[in-house]
């Protein structure tokens, strides 16, 4: 009687087996890449009616977050900038560039430029810039490398668990206040530097980030009891 | 699956258990006409059904949600369908990816304003031709809420319920939101050019056909620009009306001392006080201070032992006469 089976059946059948242990698992990876990029949009540049490199800007020419987003400190809004402020260089440099006239013509007719929303949460999401701000969450954390954007896109899918990472732990990527806006940060040359003007002793330095961020905690009465309450976003 | 849902659906709305129009009798106006010829006072009626009185109408009435489809005309198999349906479609709302929305910045951003920010400005509030000092909290333009200013001496940081709803005058819908002509929409422009126009022909009779009516005013700069307008037009003539004005308490202070003046009670240094039919805890120009005064001297404390005591004669009862020892009223 002939095999039934031929030989390569044996590689086959243990491929499979393997396969359907992996095959779920690929499967959802799978899927979840696609869910981040069509529906959650994650690392997809968003055309602007003004090609605005973030890059440019801020790595290149080193222009404070602020200057533009010159609310982030004070309201929930970071808010993009009044087309007054994009002329009050623009009218001295690029006067003629083309890729700048939607922003010329805001300035001359006094419509407003009408940016598309990048990173936007759910309507049923609270969110306060200022306060992270305050508390020593740095920009970098939510917005990614933003100062390497060229075209701005979002960076995270801001899904509830994300937020809840930090919401239960947030000793993990708090900063001294002064470091919020810095993209190069290093966490040991700003704790002997945040020692220095605390005027602590330095044999107590923090041996890591977390600790670091346990001991600012403190300093800024960060309440992390109350931090994962379901009202401190959904109001 | 859509086509049987619509079917199903249909099939519902052909059914509901009372049908409020359909085949029902016909209203019987003779008898509509005797009954309404007898009933005397206020016998209302909602509807003509309702007056011709048939029993359809007492049992649409009767029931609790007269238009609902019956839920009892839907046979089991349909029911469970629509319930499987319902089911299964309900997490699909959820699939739906977020839509694009936009950021429209000012073009020239107003000085002070910070997004998200509310701004308190001081300003004033008219009442009976006095203003008083309040303060508007503003959200990105838009007043929202009206509280004293603790800095102007009529409020103290306080307000009173003319105050607080001053802010709806605002949203109130009746209020013209442009310039009417007629009826008909029109322009400041047009406006402008039709006042421009009728002063002309006054100017010419030194306003001899021209009457102002206006309230109280006590704005300064405003009495300033009346006074121009009657000085280019001295037969121009101005009437104040006010609604609710105290002009027989300025009569009767004209007769006492001579002259138009206005009373401006201390009650802060009044140990008795006598009201005859006077409201001053409400609805005077001065009532949110006369208020706090008055209940100052109400306290016990810091070395005071005795409170003011006042006596209130009144012609219907007031929130004054409420805080009186003793009132009289008939």
């Amino acid at each position: 009687m002939p095999q039934i089976f031929h030989s390569s059946t044996n590689t086959l059948s243990r491929v499979s087996i393997i396969a359907a242990a992996v095959a779920p698992l690929a499967l959802i990876m799978a899927g979840s890449q696609i869910s981040r990029s069509y529906p959650q949009r994650v690392n997809v540049p968003i055309n602007q009616p003004v090609p605005f490199s973030h890059e440019h800007h801020v790595n290149e020419l080193g222009i404070a977050c602020q200057y533009c987003h010159h609310s982030v400190e004070k309201s929930s809004q970071a808010t993009v900038p009044p087309t007054e402020t994009c002329m009050s260089c623009h009218s001295q440099i690029w006067t003629n560039s083309p890729l700048l006239e939607p922003v010329r013509e805001s300035y001359r007719t006094g419509i407003p430029i009408k940016w598309k929303k990048v990173n936007d949460l759910p309507d049923f999401v609270y969110f306060n810039h200022s306060i992270h701000i305050t508390k020593g969450i740095p920009c970098q954390h939510c917005h990614g490398n933003i100062n390497q954007m060229q075209i701005t896109y979002k960076p995270q899918p801001f899904f509830m668990a994300w937020c809840l990472d930090c919401h239960r732990a947030p000793e993990k990527y708090m900063r001294p206040r002064d470091q919020v806006y810095n993209f190069a940060y290093d966490w040991k040359a700003a704790a002997e530097r945040y020692f220095e003007q605390t005027g602590r002793d330095n044999a107590q330095l923090p041996r890591s980030q977390r600790e670091f961020g346990e001991l600012l905690t403190k300093d800024y009465h960060v309440n992390k009891k109350q931090l994962s309450d379901c009202w401190i976003c959904h109001r | 699956m859509q086509n049987e849902l619509i079917q199903l659906t249909g099939d519902v709305r052909r059914k509901p258990i009372t049908a409020p129009g359909g085949d029902r009798e016909k209203i019987n106006l003779d008898a509509v006409r005797e009954r309404l010829a007898t009933s005397r006072g206020k016998q209302m009626w909602r509807s003509l059904d309702e007056l011709a009185g048939t029993p359809e109408f007492a049992r649409y009435v009767e029931d609790d949600f007269p238009d609902r489809a019956g839920l009892l005309s839907v046979d089991r198999r349909s029911f469970l369908k629509l319930a499987g349906a319902s089911l299964a479609l309900a997490g699909v709302a959820g699939c739906a990816r977020q839509p694009q929305e936009k950021i429209v910045p000012f073009v020239k951003k107003p000085e002070q304003l910070i997004h998200g920010v509310p701004l308190q400005f001081a300003t004033s509030q008219v009442f009976g031709g006095y203003a008083r000092g309040v303060l508007v909290r503003s959200n990105e333009g838009r007043p929202t809420k009206i509280e004293g200013n603790p800095d102007h001496p009529a409020s103290l940081g306080a307000t009173d319920v003319w105050m607080q709803a001053d802010v709806l005058q605002m949203y109130d819908p009746d209020r013209s939101t442009s310039v009417l002509n007629f009826g008909e929409v029109s322009s400041w422009d047009q406006f402008v050019r039709a006042m421009n126009a009728a002063l002309a022909q006054q100017r010419r009779t030194r306003g001899a056909g021209l009457r102002i009516v206006s309230e109280t005013i006590t704005s300064p700069v405003l009495a300033d620009q009346m006074a121009a307008l009657l000085r280019r037009f001295p037969q121009a003539r101005w009437y104040r009306h006010d609604p609710v004005s105290p002009d027989n308490a300025r009569a009767g202070a004209r007769l006492a001392l001579g002259q138009d003046v206005d009373t401006i009670y201390r009650f802060d240094r009044a140990r008795r006080i006598l009201s005859l039919d006077s409201e001053f805890l409400l609805g005077d120009p001065g009532s949110v201070r006369y208020a706090r005064d008055f209940s100052q001297r109400k306290r016990v404390r810091l070395g005071r032992s005795a409170m003011n005591r006042m006596y209130v004669v009144e012609s219907s009862v007031t929130i004054t006469g409420a805080k009186a020892r003793t009132t009289a009223c008939r």
